[in-house]
Order: C-alpha cells, then structure tokens, then sequence
C-alpha cells in the first residue's frame, strides 16, 4: 500500500488520440512494474510551462495517482519516461494518504482548445455580460500593444447597435483610448485581427 | 508586498494548513519573488516547520515547470 502522484508533461503538439494511447502506455507500464492499482490518471490541464523545456513553450500536464503494491522497480518506471519521447519531463512523489479519487468528467485537450477557441470568439460578441471584464481588457490592450488601439474604437462602433449595456462599456474604452492616439481613421482595418489575437492572450495569462 | 505588516504571524498556523501541495502554483507564488527567489522566512513569519514544507513544494514546482528558477524579464 505505497501511493504514488506521478505529473509528467507530454508534448503539447500531440492529439487527443495520441495522447490517449501515450496514457495506455504509461499505465501499462506501471500496472506491469509495480503491480499497481491505478486510482487516477487524468488530464491536469495544458499549460504554459514556466521555463522551456526542449524548445516547448507549453504543456499537457497529466496526473497519475496510483497505488503500488512493489516499489521496487520504480527505477525502472523513471527511465521508462525518460524513454518515452513524448513525454517531457515528468515528477514522481510519494503519497501519505491514498488520494481521492476524482470522479469528475475529464476534459479532453481538444476540449480545452474549443473552449479556449470558443471563448476568444465569444469575447468580442458577448461582452456586455460582466462589466469588470470589459473594462479590463482593452486595457490589457492599450498596455501591451499600444498601437492597437484602434481596436477599441472599432468595439464601440460594432457593439453598440444590439444592447444598452455594450452602449456603457465602450464608453469608458473610448475615454481611456482618444488621450493615447487619433483611433477615428484607422479603426476599421485592424479590427477583423485585434479580437482574435487578444483573447488568447488574456488566458494564457489567467492560467499561468 | 504582502509581508509589510511588523507584527508576523505564520500563514498556514493561521489558517490552519498542515499540507502544501507543489501543484497550488498561487499559493506558492505567495512566497517567491518576482525573480522567483523563495522569500526568507525571517521577512513571511512562517514557522520553521512549515517554511521546510513550503521549499520542498516550491522546488517540486520549479522542476516540473510550474514555477520559473529564476524570472529575470521582470514582468
């Protein structure tokens, strides 16, 4: 009864049913060495790596909690990663108490990214709901990309024809935006690539 | 930033935290510098015990890349 956290990184590049049989292979291997009993062994999340790491800027974090019955080929088990060359680095830590197990639907990575990808697209269109939210972004904006800030002019030309509230928002854009730069001209070219690119940024600060 | 207050205290006594899990990347990033550099428990208060507890978390997260060594691009 020796409980095992093993999180190891595999290559953000790889599919869904790549990345599915990479976690055959692992727990495979582990139910062959150690004669474990596998209690979780899901997707932590894909993630900007805080270093790179052979060239990779992210990665798909996968976390496997077994129990193992024989520790003592979990040598064995380490050089296997290290084999492995999907996988990027992985961090194998002894357990006190049996972990919970988590019963919870998994999210695929191909999920992740159509959220990720359904988001950024629903950022621009459905804005007025949190006020906060709005208000933050087009800073974000205005500080990485000081350029940019046609784009927030063109969101107050686009939005407020449907609702009232994206009325209110663009407003305070506008107020922040005009003492920067001149938005009137060049508003409507650069706001089919502004919406796109910002939302995707937004997040991958969020989770790092 | 956090640690300005003279009076110290230790944040897990207080709040009653015995375990420290190297995946809480936010509760970590609490002790580090914006360099990454692990804040001396002379400055956090943290007690002796927990403090031994909080580096072995950091430095599990450094290794798997959840926390940066070192940041040196000030952010």
């Amino acid at each position: 009864m020796k409980y095992y956290e093993i999180l190891y990184i595999v290559n953000p590049n790889l599919e869904q049913p790549r990345l599915d049989e990479i976690k055959k292979e692992v727990a495979a291997e582990v139910a062959k060495l150690l004669s474990a009993e596998i209690i979780n062994h899901r997707i932590f999340g894909k993630k900007r790596l805080a270093y790179q790491i052979d060239k990779h800027k992210y990665g798909t974090y996968l976390l496997l909690h077994f129990d193992a019955q024989d520790n003592t080929r979990l040598i064995e088990l380490n050089t296997f990663f290290k084999l492995n060359k999907a996988i990027i680095r992985q961090l194998t830590v002894r357990l006190d108490q049996r972990p919970e197990e988590d019963l919870s639907p998994e999210i695929g990575v191909l999920n992740v990214d159509e959220r990720r990808h359904k988001e950024s697209v629903a950022v621009p269109a459905e804005e007025p709901s949190p006020e906060t939210k709005k208000v933050d972004i087009p800073m974000v904006e205005a500080e990485e990309v000081p350029d940019d800030d046609a784009p927030v002019v063109e969101v107050e030309a686009e939005e407020p024809s449907p609702e009232t509230e994206k009325v209110d928002i663009p407003v305070v854009e506008v107020e922040e935006a005009p003492v920067e730069e001149g938005p009137a001209v060049e508003a409507e070219e650069t706001t089919d690539v502004k919406p796109e690119v910002e939302p995707v940024e937004e997040k991958t600060e969020d989770k790092s | 930033m956090a640690f300005d207050s003279k009076r110290k205290f230790c944040y897990f006594k207080e709040n009653g935290i015995t375990e420290i899990d190297y995946k809480d990347v936010k509760l970590l990033k609490r002790f580090t510098t914006e360099q990454g550099k692990i804040i001396p428990r002379r400055v956090t208060g943290t007690s002796a015990r927990m403090h031994r507890k909080l580096v072995r978390a950091i430095k599990r997260a450094r290794s798997i890349a959840l926390m940066p060594f070192t940041n040196e691009a000030s952010d």
